[in-house]
Order: structure tokens, then sequence, then C-alpha cells
């Protein structure tokens, strides 16, 4: 029976620095990841939401100044007198448009375009323009 | 059997946690930074279309007024801010809210108005700067 033999084996501990750091490292990634990813789903939302404005801003300034180029249309109003109608620019995208005339000019009419964007999260956009139509221009 | 010693030490996998999140943060600040400042942009132009409309639907309102004052055979200067020139037009200017201006100017000679220039421009007007630092040639 050597020495060796009477000491006995050394137990690797059961807290070993290595497994400990790495629990460590693991719990505070965890809580890191948990904000960074908050800061990247904040950053996703602004860009889309403000993607969206963008495009709705475009899109109602074409349909206003369609409408403007001729507002008297196909002439179908509602029983309050209003040309209501929509634009379909995008699927996700619908331009809402009234149109009043004012005819209290003498010489023409004055119309009156409201123009609305309703985003899929709820939130309007709007647009008002006025278009002078003399009588003019009108007839044929 | 032989056990060969971790190669990995102490404190390697926390460099490189650190190397990760600093890295992860660093993007994602920067995307926040990027969609906020196209938000604000985005912002700025609602603020322009908005105001450009603004401008233009006065316009209307005032070429309809001139309309109106040339049908009673009143002045067109009767309207408050326009100024009749001397060639027969009559013109007139719309600050917006944005720092431009809508400027129009309309021939009134025929009994109503026929527009003749409508130019949405900036309200500041711009100062040449003296060219000498540039090459004039030979």
């Amino acid at each position: 029976m050597t020495d060796s033999m009477l000491i006995p084996p050394k137990k690797r501990g059961f807290f070993n620095p290595v497994l400990i750091e790495l629990t460590i490292v693991i719990l505070f990634f965890a809580l890191s990841a948990s904000v960074i990813v908050r800061l990247i789903v904040a950053a996703n939302a602004t860009a889309r939401a403000s993607e969206y404005e963008s495009r709705a801003i475009l899109a109602m300034e074409i349909v206003a100044e369609q409408v403007k180029a001729d507002p008297v249309g196909d002439n179908v109003c509602n029983e309050c007198g209003a040309r209501v109608f929509s634009v379909a620019v995008d699927p996700d995208l619908t331009v809402d448009c009234v149109v009043t005339s004012d005819e209290s000019p003498l010489q023409g009419t004055l119309y009156d375009i409201e123009l609305t964007v309703t985003s899929p999260l709820g939130k309007v956009y709007a647009l008002d323009a006025e278009r002078y139509l003399p009588d003019a221009e009108v007839a044929p | 059997m032989k056990q060969y010693p971790s190669r990995m030490g102490v404190g390697a996998s926390s460099i490189l946690l650190i190397l990760v999140i600093v890295s992860l943060t660093l993007f994602a600040s920067l995307s926040l930074i990027q969609a906020r400042a196209d938000a604000a942009l985005t912002r700025k132009t609602a603020v322009s279309t908005a105001a450009y409309y603004e401008a233009d639907a006065s316009a209307q309102q005032m070429i309809a007024a001139l309309d109106d004052a040339l049908q009673q055979g009143e002045s067109p200067e009767t309207i408050e801010g326009v100024q009749l020139q001397a060639d027969k037009t009559a013109a007139f200017s719309v600050t917006a809210n944005d720092g431009h201006v809508l400027r129009v100017v309309a021939d009134v000679s025929s009994g109503r108005s026929v527009i003749l220039s409508y130019r949405y421009e900036s309200a500041e007007g711009w100062a040449q700067e003296s060219a000498g630092t540039l090459w004039q040639g030979g």
C-alpha cells in the first residue's frame, strides 16, 4: 500500500467556479436580452407607424390632387349633398373622401375636400383641401 | 480515462457576454434612433403638407372672393390682401405656417379671375454668396 492510495481522491467541488460564472452569465444574458428585445420591438413599432403615416400622407395628397382636378366627379351625392367615396390605395390603406360643395360664390362653386385614412391600429390621419371652380370651367 | 483540464478559464464567458451585450445594445439603440429620426421626418412632412393645403384652401377662398368682387363690379383691392397691379392683374399671397408663402397672380381684366401664376415658395429670400472661391477658368 502506497501513500497515494492512502490519500483520498480529490473531489471536484460542487460549486465549480466556471459553472457558477456560466450560470450568472446566462441569467445576466436573459435579463439583458429582455431589455434589448424591448428596444428592438419599440424601434420596429415606431418604424412601422412612421412608414404607414408616410404612405397615408402620400396617398391623401394624390387623392386630393385627383379630386381637385375633377371635384364634380360622377356627381352622385348622398342625402346630405356630399359626395362620399373611398379609394383603396393598398390592401391596408384606404382613403375616405367627402366632397361638399358651397354654392355661395357668385361665379363658381367652392368644393371642400375632406380626406381621412384610418390605420389598422385605429389612428386617423386627416387632410383638408379646397378647390374653387368657376362656372365657366364647369360648363362644356 | 484521462481528463483534460478545461481550456476555458474563469472570466472568458463573462468577456464574451459583455461583447455580445454591448453589440446587441448598440444595434438596438441604432435601430431605435433611426426609427425615431424617420418618425420625426414623417411628422415634418405631415406638418408641411398640412400647411400647404391650408394655404391652398385660403388662396382658393380668396380667388372665389375675388370673382365675387369682380361680379359685383367692385375693385379687387376691396378684398384684404389683394393688390391691383398696373398690368390689370391682381396679386395676393398667403403665408403658410411652415415658412412658405403661396403667391398668386390673376388676370382680372375679363371680369373674372384667370390664374396666371400660382407659386408656393420659401418666404425667406435667398442671399447670393460671393463667388470669389470658385474657379473662374483660365
